[in-house]
């Protein structure tokens, strides 16, 4: 490919001042080069937005340490910060799991989130619509103690709300966030 | 707004300035450009340091309203926010306003391809990148679509910061070689061919189908057109009537910023960004004029000292390093610097080495274009208010743009040495004064007063026109207004006014005066090097009174006493008039003999401009009895003056005297002027810890010129053992 394209420079620079090849050459390199990345990436898939405040109905006893029924999810892929009450419960790390389900896949989302000690399995039917984001899911987290619950997401004035009566504290140390690994 | 809530806004702004202050300051101990300073602070602030060590601090600082009773019910950050917003557009604006169509016109084909290539490179791995993080960091919603998300990864990877870019230029003195001339070019076109792209990715990002993202690309040609075509005309009138009225009214500055918040306005209203239209604004206003340059003063130190550091800090507040709390996650973020690098620097280099320049221009150009600074935290809060990114891509990328800028100089050190840069000899080369038969005098000058004796006397000493050079050089200080001048043309800048007093002077006397004049961070380094450059005989400058203390001869004198690669001499002028009664002080050192030899070229300079010679008088001083050692000193004396042509009266006279300083300070209220070589007899040498007593410089009632022979001195001649003086008085 180098000599290929040192032959093609060799050539312009017969015909053309070798800046005017340059040029040319760049924007050819430009526009096949976006058509590859445009085209590989409509196969590439994000994961669902799971992100948002949650309000859990547990069926089980609710986690440990837990002040409410209030599960924030904080998101950036594949990477999730997880707490169960309000902004001073101790953050959870945990990351999702090759093999999850979500918009694309069909209607039903399935996600498996690992970090540290536990586990986080949350699943529920996706929409029809624009809006693929779940309404409500299914949460089953296990690890030193087992909890099941459905949770349902709550609106931005909902969340708004919960955030003062909660009386919000910014993030804590990382020392007291379990990684995900 | 609430009183409690006022008064935290307060202390939060009074807080994030102090902080951008002294970090700025401290990046620029370490060579650092200011803004790496101010981006540090700005992340101190927020989440990832300030509020993990001390969370109550800092929510009681930035969230008060989080803390139950405390009476404060609205988030005082979206103050902040709203008026980091607002310095944004105006900074944006300042952008535009310097941007100079000359600087992109008649730079050759090379820049245009160097320029175009560093933005079509880093997109196209910025864009590459996406395909991997996509699926690892970004989340399904409507505004991250994997278009939007690798067209924003694109232009973030490719911007470069202008005003950081142009300050590291000024400051190391490149923006007028050939690397600064291309880089600052491409870093204009860049800075053009960027925003017009992100207006274009935020365009795609809030468009909801087809038909929208017509109308905006529709409307948007449209507003490009009515700033060319109806806004444009209408500010050259602007111009006009500030050229009439000779100055800049406050109403032509309400309506200047009325059209800044409407271009604004009515981009964001199109779907572009605010920013934008404020860019857009600045370029078409016309350039290099006294108007540009006024309303740019009136507009700069708000926005650049007041509300950039809260945008700075606003970004801070959103930077929040611990989500990047996995190690998957910091290899991402060491994958995007070296993309980030990769396609920048890599493709300026290239671009550059193809053009036909060398290796070491090209990796200069390329290391500079890969300064992103500022104008990358610009984009990447657009795409993050976007909804394009996620917050730890955004911590991500901060990082990037932190580091990117933070290389720069250091490596460009590395790279592209300073001493490349100066054509000169080396610092050692044995020089003799006037041995090529022309005397150069290098007069540095930093107070404008002092310019005109200081010529004179320098005209005095260097002797005829035909052999004589006369350099007068003005050395500024950097600021940050000179970052956003650097690229604009010489023509349109002013006179230097501190160099101004002694060209008139130097026009009175008809006497030609070469100018040197620029932006240095090490006055005295530079001093030294300007000297070596020109082959100066000797070194002529005024003293300056420090901020603390007494001392005439620290600072900056005292460096270049050191350093400088000629012979030195320090003008104490107390205006005791013409020099018509010289005193020399004479001990035997080698300065002591210098000052022999500039009392002797004064003395034959005197008749060639039309006045008499000058009464010179040497002192010797030595201690009670032992006259007979003052015939080395005759002797040297009259060897010294045993010039041709010589005329001059002078008197060698013996005094005995315990302390050598107190016989000078009797002797000089006599004279006009007191040439005296630096010493320890004198008390201008540095004695015990450093300390220089300079009581001749202190108390002497005349003007006085201190010298200092180049090369190593010598200690005073030792008393000679000859004997048989009569002592006294001798003259010739």
């Amino acid at each position: 490919m180098p000599r290929c394209g040192g032959r093609v420079l060799c050539y312009l620079t017969r015909r053309m001042s070798r800046a005017w090849a340059v040029y040319i050459l760049m924007f050819a390199v430009a526009g096949s080069g976006l058509w590859v990345i445009f085209t590989v990436g409509a196969a590439v898939r994000a994961p669902d937005d799971l992100s948002g405040d949650w309000t859990v109905r547990w069926e089980t006893a609710p986690p440990p340490g837990s002040g409410g029924n209030v599960m924030r999810v904080a998101q950036s892929g594949r990477f999730f910060t997880v707490r169960f009450g309000d902004h001073d419960a101790a953050p959870v790390s945990l990351m999702l799991q090759r093999g999850w389900r979500g918009a694309r896949d069909g209607r039903t989302l399935s996600m498996l989130l690992k970090g540290g000690p536990w586990s986080l399995a949350m699943t529920g039917d996706i929409p029809l619509g624009g809006d693929a984001r779940i309404p409500a899911a299914r949460v089953d987290l296990a690890g030193p103690s087992r909890h099941s619950g459905m949770a349902r997401r709550l609106k931005p004035e909902e969340a708004a709300q919960s955030d003062h009566a909660s009386s919000a504290r910014p993030a804590r140390r990382p020392a007291e966030t379990v990684h995900a690994r | 707004m609430h009183g409690n809530l006022l008064l935290i806004l307060l202390l939060q702004i009074a807080l994030v300035l102090a902080l951008s202050r002294l970090m700025g300051w401290l990046a620029n101990r370490i060579n650092q450009p200011q803004v790496v300073g101010e981006m540090v602070a700005g992340i101190m602030l927020g989440p990832s340091l300030l509020a993990w060590a001390a969370p109550e601090l800092w929510t009681q600082i930035f969230r008060p309203d989080l803390i139950p009773g405390s009476g404060i019910h609205a988030d005082p950050t979206q103050y902040l926010s709203m008026l980091s917003q607002v310095g944004v557009i105006f900074f944006l604006f300042l952008i535009g306003l310097e941007l100079d169509p000359k600087l992109i016109r008649n730079r050759g084909h090379a820049a245009v391809v160097i320029s175009h290539v560093s933005i079509i490179a880093p997109f196209l791995l910025g864009a590459g990148l996406a395909i991997y993080l996509y699926g690892e960091v970004f989340t399904a919603t409507p505004a991250m679509r994997f278009t939007s998300v690798a067209l924003f990864m694109g232009a973030a990877m490719s911007i470069t910061a202008f005003p950081v870019l142009a300050r590291i230029l000024t400051e190391r003195n490149l923006h007028k070689t050939k690397v600064g001339a291309i880089t600052i070019t491409c870093a204009a076109v860049d800075d053009v061919t960027a925003w017009c792209m992100l207006a274009f990715v935020v365009g795609i990002a809030r468009a909801t189908g087809f038909k929208p993202a017509m109308m905006t690309a529709g409307l948007s040609v449209a507003y490009v057109a009515v700033m060319f075509f109806a806004v444009r005309p209408f500010l050259r009138r602007l111009e006009a009537v500030y050229e009439r009225q000779g100055r800049l009214s406050q109403n032509v500055v309400a309506l200047i910023f009325l059209m800044i918040l409407a271009s604004a306005f009515a981009t964001e209203k199109i779907g572009i960004h605010a920013l934008f239209g404020a860019f857009l604004m600045g370029a078409v206003m016309p350039k290099g004029t006294r108007f540009v340059r006024h309303l740019s003063e009136k507009l700069e130190d708000y926005t650049v000292v007041f509300l950039l550091p809260i945008f700075f800090a606003y970004t801070g507040l959103k930077t929040q390093i611990n989500l990047l709390n996995d190690p998957q996650l910091w290899v991402m973020t060491l994958i995007v610097i070296l993309v980030a690098c990769a396609g920048k620097f890599g493709g300026s280099t290239l671009a550059a080495r193809a053009c036909g320049m060398d290796w070491r221009e090209s990796t200069a150009i390329g290391i500079l274009m890969n300064t992103r600074g500022l104008m990358e935290l610009v984009i990447l809060n657009i795409g993050r208010d976007l909804g394009v990114i996620t917050d730890a891509v955004f911590a991500m990328m901060v990082i990037m743009a932190l580091v990117t800028t933070a290389l720069t100089t250091p490596i460009l050190n590395w790279v592209y040495p300073q001493r490349l840069f100066d054509a000169a000899p080396a610092p050692d080369e044995p020089r003799a004064p006037g041995a090529r038969g022309r005397f150069t005098a290098l007069i540095p000058v930093s107070d404008p007063n002092s310019g005109g004796p200081l010529v004179r006397l320098a005209t005095a000493l260097a002797g005829p026109a035909e052999l004589r050079k006369v350099v007068a050089l003005h050395l500024k200080r950097p600021v940050d207004r000179e970052a956003y001048r650097a690229g604009l043309d010489e023509a349109h800048q002013p006179a230097d006014p501190v160099l101004e007093p002694l060209l008139a002077t130097a026009r009175q006397e008809n006497v030609d005066v070469e100018t040197v004049s620029f932006i240095s961070t090490d006055v005295p380094d530079d001093i030294a090097s300007v000297a070596r450059s020109h082959r100066a005989d000797l070194v002529l400058m005024g003293f300056h009174r420090p901020v603390f203390g007494r001392a005439l001869l620290g600072g900056t004198v005292h460096r270049v006493l050191e350093t400088a690669p000629a012979d030195v001499a320090i003008f104490v002028n107390r205006e005791s008039g013409d020099a018509r009664r010289i005193l020399v002080p004479y001990l035997g050192s080698t300065h002591d003999r210098l000052a022999l030899e500039l009392a002797q070229r004064l003395a034959r300079s005197a008749p060639g401009t039309g006045g008499a010679a000058p009464a010179i008088r040497v002192l010797h001083v030595v201690p009670p009895k032992r006259t007979g050692s003052a015939l080395g000193a005759q002797a040297e004396v009259d060897r010294v003056f045993a010039e041709p042509g010589q005329d001059s009266p002078v008197r060698f006279q013996v005094v005995e005297d315990d302390s050598p300083v107190d016989a000078v300070l009797r002797e000089a209220r006599s004279a006009d002027l007191v040439i005296i070589g630096i010493g320890e007899d004198w008390g201008l040498e540095s004695q015990l810890f450093g300390f220089r007593p300079e009581r001749i410089a202190l108390e002497c009632p005349t003007s006085l010129l201190i010298v200092r022979k180049f090369g190593r001195a010598t200690s005073p001649a030792a008393p000679p053992a000859a004997s048989g003086s009569t002592g006294g008085e001798a003259t010739r």
